[in-house]
C-alpha cells in the first residue's frame, strides 16, 4: 500500500488523478544518463526498496502496539516493554540503575589537503568515561525512557567539557531519541538541542557516541564476530573484565539521519550496547553499576 | 571622500554588524551567554546556545521552503598556501616577511611557526605534491570567521589581511566537523563505492538542512577526484522541479519514488591574492573573481510518491531516501559528467592542536591569540611578550604549474612537478587599514576565471557490492579483548 504523509484525506481523491499517470511514468530512461551502469542502478534501486519496507514495517509495529495500548479495558503495560530494546534487555528500564560506557572521539581528517598516511590517521582521539542513570520511566500515554548522562574523572581521563553538568537523553517506545539537552554549570535552565541529525554548537560532546541508537528500523543479524576497537577502548575493556560473547548477542546496521553507518552490536540482558560506532567515534558499555534488581 | 568609498565604507560597516548580529544565530545576546563567551575564551565551543532546529526529511518541505540557501556570513576567498611554496612561511606576499614569521616576532619568539611551517608544510617535506596545502584550513576558517578586511597591529607588527588569513588557514586546519562522504584517494578509488559518494540524496540533505535551514557553512571537497580542493560554500540553489520531472516508481523497486533535480552551487575561490577582500555574494549567474559555480543534475529518491497540485507546487511526497550496504551507499544517482562533490564538510569549531595532530598542525598558532589580538578592531598587543625583529622568510622554490585548478586527470600518479603560485595575479598586499571592495565583476567570463574541472568519467565499475545478506560487522577477527563469557545470570 502507498503510503502518503502529509496529505489530507480530503485531497486524495482530487490528486488521484494527478498522481496515477506520475506513478506509472515511463521508467525505462530513467537510468539512460547517470553515473552508473544499469546494474548499479538496479541494486542500487534494490537496497533503497529494502530500506523502505523495514521503515514500513516498524511504523506498522509502532501503530499496532499504540493502539493496543490505547484499547479500552487493556492494562497498561511496562514502558517500552514491546520495544526491541527491552526485549534485549530482558525487562524494562527501572530508575536508578546506571551503568558505565567509555567513548572516543575522532575528528574527521578526510578533508586534509595531503595524501600523507600519517597526516590522515585520526590518531587516538579524545576518550572520555561516561556514567548513564535512568532517571525517568514513564508507562503511560506514549512510553518514554529518560537518561542522565554524566561525565566521570576516571581511570586516567579528565572530563572532556568541564562546562557541562550532564546530558539528558528521552527515547520513546522505538528507540527514537525525541529529547535531548544539556545541563551546564551555574545554569538552571538545560539547553535543549536537536535529538537527532543536526548537531549543535554547545559542546564538543555533540560528537561524541553517546545518543540512544535507533535500531528498530536496521538490519538485524546475529554477530560471527566482534569488531576490532580502538586501541584505548581495547585498554579499558580488558581492564574492565566483561568481555562480549557475540552468541548472546544482536549485531545491528542502521543508517544516520543522512545515511552515514551506525553499527551497534548489544548483548542481551545488557542495559546498553557492547559496541555503539558512529560517524563520531566509537563507544563500549564497561559495566553495570547499581541499581538494578 | 567619493561617494563610491562612502557607499563601500557603510557596506563594511554594514558587512561587520551582519557578522556580528548572525554570530548570535539570530537570538539576542544574553548577560550569560557574554560571560560565557568571555569564560569560555580557550573553549573551543564557546556557545551555550542550544539548537532545536530538527532534521528535516521531507522532500516537500524541504523543496518548498529551502530550494535556495545561503551561507551567513557568507564565507570569504581565500588563498590555500601550497606546502611546495613554503605554506605560511612565504614571504612572496608580505615584502620578504611571511605570516609565521610575523606571528613569532610578535609573540616575542616563544613560538617557532615558521621553521615548523618549513619543516612540516614546506616543500622539503617527504612524498610532497603540487595539490598539498593548506586549503582545508582556510575553508573551516572562512566558515567560522566573518572576513578579516583590516590590518592588524601588535606589539609594534603590522599584519596584512594577507596575514591574518593566512594564520587562519593555518589554526583551522585542525577542526572538529561532521563529514559526509568518503574520499577518494588514488586510482583504485575510482573503481570502488567512495568514488559515487557523497550520494545526491544526502547531497541533498545536508544542503536544504545545514545551509538551507540552519544559514551553516558547508564546504566541499569541488574535486570528484583524487586531489582534495576543498572550498566553502557560498550558497545553493535548485530549480524548482516540474511535474515532468517527476520519474515516478521504477516497478523492480515500487517504493522508491524518483524525481530529477538540477541545482546549481557556488563556492567562494581560492585562486586569488592572498589578502583578497572578497565582494558581495547573491547567487551570481556568471562567476566572478571571488565566486565561482557549478550545476549539476542529479536523480533524487523519495520513499512515498511526490504529488503536484494544479499550481505545479509540490504538494505532498514522502522522505529523502539515504541508506547503504556495507560501504556501497544508496540514496539517488548522479547525471553523468557533472562533477559531484567528493564529500562534503560542516565544521564546527577550530580545536587546540592534539597530540595526534603534531605531525599535521602547526603547533605554535593558537587560534585564542588570534582571537585575542588580530581579529579585535586594529589589533590588540600582547604584554606578556617583547617583540622581536621578523626573520626574514625562507626562499621559495620555483613555480610551475598555475595554482587553482586540480589535474583533470583521475590518474593516481603524482604530479611530477611542484607548484605553483599564483604569481601573475599577485597584487600587493594591501597596506592601508580599509582596501575598497573591489567592484562587481561586469557579466560575462573573465579571463581570471578558469574551467571548472570536471573528473573524467572512470571505467564502469563491474559490480557494486551486491543486495544480500546484512555484512557481518567489520573486522571480523576476534579480538584479544574480547573473550566469550560464560552467559549471564539474570
Amino acid at each position: 500500500m502507498l503510503f502518503l504523509p502529509n496529505l489530507s484525506a480530503k485531497a486524495i481523491p482530487g490528486l488521484a488523478l494527478l498522481v496515477l499517470p506520475l506513478i506509472v511514468a515511463p521508467t525505462g530512461a530513467a537510468h539512460a544518463s547517470v553515473s552508473v551502469s544499469e546494474r548499479e542502478y538496479r541494486d542500487a534501486l534494490a537496497i533503497a526498496q529494502k530500506k523502505v519496507e523495514r521503515a514500513q514495517s516498524a511504523a506498522t509495529s509502532a501503530r499496532v502496539r499504540h493502539n493496543a495500548r490505547m484499547a479500552p479495558g487493556v492494562a497498561a503495560p511496562e514502558a517500552l516493554s514491546s520495544a526491541i530494546v527491552i526485549r534485549l534487555l530482558g525487562r524494562d528500564y527501572r530508575v536508578g540503575e546506571s551503568w558505565l560506557v567509555a567513548a572516543t572521539q575522532f575528528d574527521p581528517t578526510e578533508m586534509r589537503r595531503t595524501d600523507d598516511p600519517h597526516s590522515l590517521n585520526p590518531g587516538k582521539g579524545r576518550t572520555g568515561i561516561f556514567r548513564y542513570e535512568v532517571v525517568a520511566v514513564k508507562s503511560s500515554g506514549t512510553p518514554e525512557v529518560t537518561l542522565r548522562i554524566t561525565q566521570q574523572q576516571s581511570q586516567g581521563f579528565p572530563r572532556i567539557d568541564t562546562r557541562i553538568e550532564a546530558l539528558e537523553l528521552t527515547f520513546s517506545d522505538h528507540s527514537r531519541q525525541t529529547r535531548k539537552a544539556y545541563r551546564v554549570r551555574g545554569r538552571e535552565a538545560p539547553i535543549p538541542v536537536a535529538p537527532e541529525a543536526l548537531r549543535a554548537q554547545t559542546s564538543i560532546l555533540e560528537f561524541f557516541p553517546l545518543d540512544v541508537p535507533e535500531i528498530e528500523t536496521a538490519e538485524a543479524t546475529t554477530p560471527r564476530a566482534l569488531p576490532a576497537l580502538p586501541d584505548t577502548l581495547a585498554r579499558l575493556r580488558e581492564e574492565a573484565g566483561a568481555p562480549v560473547d557475540p552468541k548472546r548477542s544482536l549485531w545491528f546496521e542502521q543508517d544516520d539521519f543522512f545515511g552515514r553507518p551506525v553499527q551497534v552490536l548489544w548483548q542481551k540482558g545488557d542495559p546498553w550496547p557492547a559496541y555503539l560506532k558512529t560517524p563520531g567515534g566509537t563507544a563500549i558499555l564497561l559495566r553495570a553499576e547499581g541499581g538494578q534488581s | 571622500m567619493s561617494r563610491i568609498q562612502k557607499f563601500l565604507g557603510l557596506l563594511f560597516l554594514a558587512l561587520f554588524a551582519g557578522a556580528l548580529a548572525l554570530s548570535s544565530c539570530g537570538k539576542p545576546m544574553s548577560a550569560e551567554d557574554e560571560a560565557d563567551e568571555q569564560a569560555g575564551l580557550n573553549n573551543p565551543y564557546p556557545n551555550f546556545r542550544g539548537n532545536e532546529v530538527r532534521g528535516e526529511k521531507n522532500f516537500a518541505v524541504l523543496i518548498n521552503n529551502h530550494a535556495t540557501g545561503k551561507a551567513e556570513p557568507t564565507p570569504w576567498a581565500g588563498f590555500w598556501w601550497p606546502y611546495t611554496s613554503n605554506g605560511i612561511a612565504s614571504g612572496a606576499y608580505g615584502g620578504g616577511a611571511s605570516p609565521a614569521g610575523k606571528y613569532d616576532a610578535a609573540r616575542g619568539g616563544a613560538t617557532q611557526s615558521q621553521s615548523w611551517e618549513m619543516a612540516v608544510h614546506g616543500p622539503k617535506v617527504k612524498g610532497v605534491q603540487g595539490w598539498w596545502g593548506h586549503c582545508n584550513g582556510w575553508t573551516a576558517s572562512a566558515a567560522l570567521f566573518p572576513e578579516p578586511r583590516e590590518d592588524a597591529m601588535v606589539n609594534g607588527i603590522r599584519f596584512h589581511v594577507s596575514d591574518i588569513k593566512a594564520l587562519l588557514s593555518e589554526a583551522g586546519m585542525s577542526a572538529s566537523a561532521d563529514f559526509f562522504g568518503n574520499r577518494v584517494d588514488w586510482g583504485q578509488d575510482y573503481n570502488n563505492n567512495k568514488f559515487h559518494d557523497t550520494v545526491p540524496d544526502q547531497f541533498f540533505l545536508v544542503l536544504t538542512n545545514y545551509m538551507g535551514k540552519l544559514k551553516q557553512g558547508v564546504l566541499l571537497d569541488r574535486f570528484t577526484g583524487h586531489e582534495v580542493w576543498n572550498q566553502p560554500m557560498a550558497g545553493y540553489r535548485f530549480e524548482y522541479p516540474k511535474p515532468s520531472d517527476y520519474l515516478g516508481a521504477d516497478p523492480q523497486a515500487p517504493s522508491v519514488y524518483r524525481i530529477q533535480l538540477t541545482t546549481t552551487i557556488w563556492w567562494a575561490r581560492d585562486d586569488v591574492p592572498p589578502g583578497v577582500l572578497t565582494g558581495p555574494f547573491d547567487f551570481q549567474p556568471v562567476d566572478d573573481e571571488h565566486f565561482q559555480s557549478r550545476t549539476l543534475r542529479l536523480e533524487l529518491w523519495v520513499d512515498a510518491p511526490i504529488v503536484f497540485g494544479a499550481d505545479g507546487k509540490v504538494q505532498s511526497s514522502g522522505n529523502v531516501i539515504v541508506t547503504r550496504q556495507g560501504d556501497y551507499h544508496v540514496g539517488g544517482v548522479w547525471k553523468e559528467g557533472d562533477g559531484w562533490p567528493d564529500y562534503l564538510w560542516v565544521p564546527y569549531s577550530i580545536v587546540k592542536t592534539t597530540e595526534q595532530d603534531q605531525d599535521f598542525v602547526n603547533p605554535y598558532i593558537d587560534i585564542d591569540w588570534i582571537k585575542k589580538h588580530l581579529l579585535v578592531p586594529g589589533g590588540a598587543d600582547d604584554p606578556t611578550a617583547s617583540p622581536r625583529p621578523i626573520q626574514p622568510a625562507p626562499s621559495s622554490g620555483p613555480s610551475a604549474r598555475p595554482s587553482g585548478q586540480p589535474s583533470t586527470l583521475p590518474s593516481g600518479a603524482p604530479i611530477p612537478t611542484p607548484t605553483p603560485l599564483p604569481t601573475t595575479t599577485i597584487r600587493p598586499t594591501p597596506t592601508s587599514t580599509f582596501t575598497p571592495i573591489p567592484m562587481p565583476t561586469p557579466p560575462g567570463p573573465t579571463s581570471t576565471v578558469t574551467p571548472i574541472p570536471m573528473p573524467t568519467r572512470p571505467p564502469v565499475v563491474p559490480v557494486p557490492p551486491a543486495p544480500g545478506p546484512a555484512p557481518v560487522p567489520p573486522a571480523p577477527a576476534p579480538t584479544a579483548t574480547f573473550t566469550p563469557l560464560p552467559p549471564i545470570t539474570p
